[in-house]
């Protein structure tokens, strides 16, 4: 077909030497045929010669023509195989319309074009992967960040403040003005003018005017990092980073407030004079050379003063804060950055001054070891070897159930015998009798005494919760602080919620209340008829002799170097007789608590200890008020009102919950 | 009820004969009215009720030589 339209376009418009009518036919019949045929014919003058052959070619050709076969008519062609193959299809009776048996003939074609398009986007992905990634030169140069370009082309950046020449000057303002017609140049410019400085940490730190700057962590990780036990309160406020640059180091604090890194506050620094200046106490404040003398900058100082000296802190000569009973108990809980200290709202009996407790040092410096229970040997019998080959049932063990408490069992832990064999020898041959229930049990106890411990255990139905841990832990942080007195009994180990004490194996309750001590007044005032006869054996000088005794221990407790300790569970099943019985122990310090020291007003915190039960106790603590160490004292007046007669007092009360039993079993 | 006894200021009933009957009961009674007194500031302390045993032990011991 284009070589028809070839022919048409280099045909000259008149013929010089033909009629019109030759050239209209010569047009009619060309339409047909083939090109190269009808180019020669179209050379020469000879109109006679060429109409003839040209028309019969033509014809000729037509009829033999095979029609090309386009995109359209394949896939045409090839939807209509299909569609007619599937009707034909001889597996239409047998599946039906629905369950045609795909012949694999059909799908060549569709598995061919599949693959190629497959094989075009795999190939578009890989080129634009490699595009994108392995980029040449030319594309870096456009697309990259502006900033970051001179460095790709090694241009240093001009630096626009450094001090320039007079002649670069005019230079540089002289192709300015010429850049300022390219656009390139503009841009170029631009990014010449940007200085990229290096990031110094150190500057940005001075910039923030924060050393070492504080960054509030106050998220849900945090708070739970810092969580040991499932039950425990977040005592501490947000947790807080500091990150020291000097150092480069960080390091956790867990801090109540952002302003206390340090104990030494000092107050602003600054060149005004008239700011927080209160005489020479102020560190840094003072300064002669910067003193504005004039009457107005006097004047305002000293309203500056009327408004400061009233509000705290304030702060003595080495910057050290100056606490008071006005001070606030946010200033307090800022100051005190301690977990030793409490900040309570209200002072002694209750009155409205913050006050900021401090343990002693002993309460919170104490380290627990499991040492002396690792030493013991637990499941094995300390017996004779001959024994060990040829065991005799009552040699089995020597862990033996001794008795129970609210809490706790208690367990009598005997070491090998074959130790001190001198001793051994005479362990059994004492039988005396002490006035006490059980006469057999504890003339086993005291020949062994020398060679076991007591170790005290908690039982599994109560929960094993931080409180219960941490009375056990009081008790073995008391017992091991008084080791020196020898009035109280001695720790041997603690670990977690048992602790080893030693054996103090004779009752002194029993001795003091025989039986039940509770009698009606009528059946008393009896007895007393014809002169009076207690209910124990104590002569006068005995029960002199023991008040002393017990005396001394709580004096002992009281009087501690370190910091009062109040027993708070007074009552005579606490003493106990050592085997020799020339001694009374005290011991049972579950509910004991160590004082906590005002730091305000210098003096001891007063405590409260919940509802009280039992009527051994002092008014005050009943009355749930505030209590220091005398509650002791009231009910050591209790212990020697029971020596004297033989009872308890209040005879013929006996109240809601006796918490004082008649066995050793409330020792522990 | 003890406690309320107890709150309102009431203390246990001693036989005033124990006074009579010897030195040493009659000191402890003494020890005993002073730990009981109701306020804690008035209330003697533990080093004082010490001192005090002492003292009376002392003087008993005197009197029976």
């Amino acid at each position: 077909m284009n070589s028809d339209h070839q022919l048409h376009d280099t045909e000259p418009l008149e013929n010089p030497n033909g009629g019109g009518l030759h050239h209209r036919d010569n047009v009619t019949i060309r339409s047909g045929s083939a090109g190269s045929n009808g180019s020669l014919n179209h050379n020469g003058n000879n109109h006679s010669s060429s109409p003839h052959g040209t028309p019969t070619r033509s014809t000729t050709n037509n009829k033999r023509k095979i029609k090309k076969v386009g995109f359209w008519d394949r896939v045409n062609h090839h939807y209509l195989r299909r569609t007619t193959r599937s009707i034909n299809n001889s597996n239409y009776a047998k599946y039906g319309k629905k369950k045609q048996k795909p012949s694999r003939h059909n799908d060549n074609d569709k598995l061919q074009t599949c693959l190629f398009w497959g094989v075009v986007c795999i190939a578009s992905f890989v080129f634009g992967f490699a595009w994108k990634h392995f980029p040449t030169t030319t594309s870096v140069g456009n697309n990259m960040h502006p900033q970051l370009r001179h460095t790709a082309d090694n241009k240093v950046p001009s630096n626009p403040y450094a001090k320039l020449n007079e002649q670069q000057k005019q230079h540089q303002h002289k192709t300015q003005n010429y850049n300022t017609n390219n656009s390139y140049n503009k841009q170029q410019q631009a990014i010449n003018s940007l200085v990229i400085p290096r990031f110094d940490t150190r500057q940005y730190m001075n910039s923030k005017k924060q050393l070492p700057q504080s960054v509030l962590l106050d998220g849900w990780n945090h708070a739970f990092a810092f969580r040991s036990f499932p039950y425990a309160k977040q005592t501490h406020g947000p947790i807080i980073k500091n990150i020291d640059s000097d150092y480069g180091g960080l390091s956790y604090h867990s801090l109540r407030n952002e302003e206390v890194f340090a104990r030494v506050i000092l107050p602003n620094a600054d060149n005004d004079t008239n700011s927080l200046s209160d005489g020479d106490n102020v560190i840094g404040a003072f300064d002669p050379d910067n003193i504005d003398t004039t009457s107005t900058a006097l004047r305002a100082r000293n309203r500056k003063r009327k408004r400061t000296t009233g509000s705290y802190p304030q702060y003595k000569s080495d910057g050290t804060k100056i606490l008071n009973d006005a001070t606030n108990q946010a200033e307090l809980t800022s100051y005190y950055d301690d977990d030793s200290v409490n900040i309570l709202p209200k002072s002694n009996d209750y009155k409205k001054i913050p006050r900021a407790c401090k343990k002693p040092e002993f309460a919170y410096n104490y380290f627990p070891s499991c040492n002396a229970f690792h030493e013991h040997n637990l499941g094995r019998v300390y017996d004779n070897p001959a024994d060990i080959v040829h065991p005799r049932p009552e040699h089995e063990t020597y862990k033996k159930y001794l008795a129970h408490g609210f809490y706790r069992d208690v367990w009598i832990m005997e070491d090998s015998p074959w130790i001190w064999p001198q001793q051994y020898k005479k362990e059994y041959t004492q039988t005396q009798t002490f006035g006490v229930e059980d006469e057999k049990r504890t003339n086993e106890m005291i020949p062994k005494a020398y060679r076991s411990t007591a170790l005290k255990t908690f039982q599994m139905k109560h929960p094993f919760s931080d409180e219960h841990w941490e009375e056990v832990q009081l008790e073995a942080i008391i017992m091991e602080s008084m080791t020196k007195s020898p009035r109280i009994m001695n720790l041997y180990g603690h670990c977690g919620f048992s602790t080893m004490v030693e054996v103090v194996p004779i009752e002194f309750e029993e001795v003091i209340v025989p039986g039940e001590g509770y009698q009606d007044p009528d059946t008393v005032e009896q007895r007393n008829k014809n002169g009076l006869r207690p209910y124990n054996d104590f002569t006068a000088d005995e029960k002199l002799g023991y008040a002393l005794e017990m005396a001394e221990s709580l004096a002992d407790l009281h009087g501690f170097d370190l910091g009062v300790i109040v027993h708070d569970d007074v009552q005579p099943c606490q003493w106990l007789h050592t085997p020799d019985r020339k001694m009374l122990k005290l011991g049972d310090f579950n509910r004991a608590t160590i004082m906590q020291w005002d730091m305000v007003k210098n003096e001891y915190c007063k405590f409260n200890n919940g509802p009280a039960f039992a009527n051994y106790r002092a008014p005050e603590e009943f009355a749930a008020r505030n209590l220091n160490e005398q509650i002791d004292t009231w009910s050591f007046g209790n212990n020697i009102y029971a020596m004297i007669t033989g009872l308890w007092n209040f005879v013929s009360m006996h109240c809601v919950v006796v918490l004082s039993s008649m066995s050793m079993d409330s020792v522990f | 009820m003890v406690q309320k006894k107890l709150i309102d200021g009431e203390t246990a009933y001693i036989d005033p004969r124990y006074k009579e009957r010897s030195f040493a009961e009659k000191k402890l009674i003494e020890l005993v009215e002073k730990t009981w007194i109701y306020d804690p500031d008035e209330r003697i302390n533990m080093f004082d009720a010490v001192a005090f045993l002492k003292q009376a032990i002392k003087e008993n011991e005197m009197r029976t030589r």
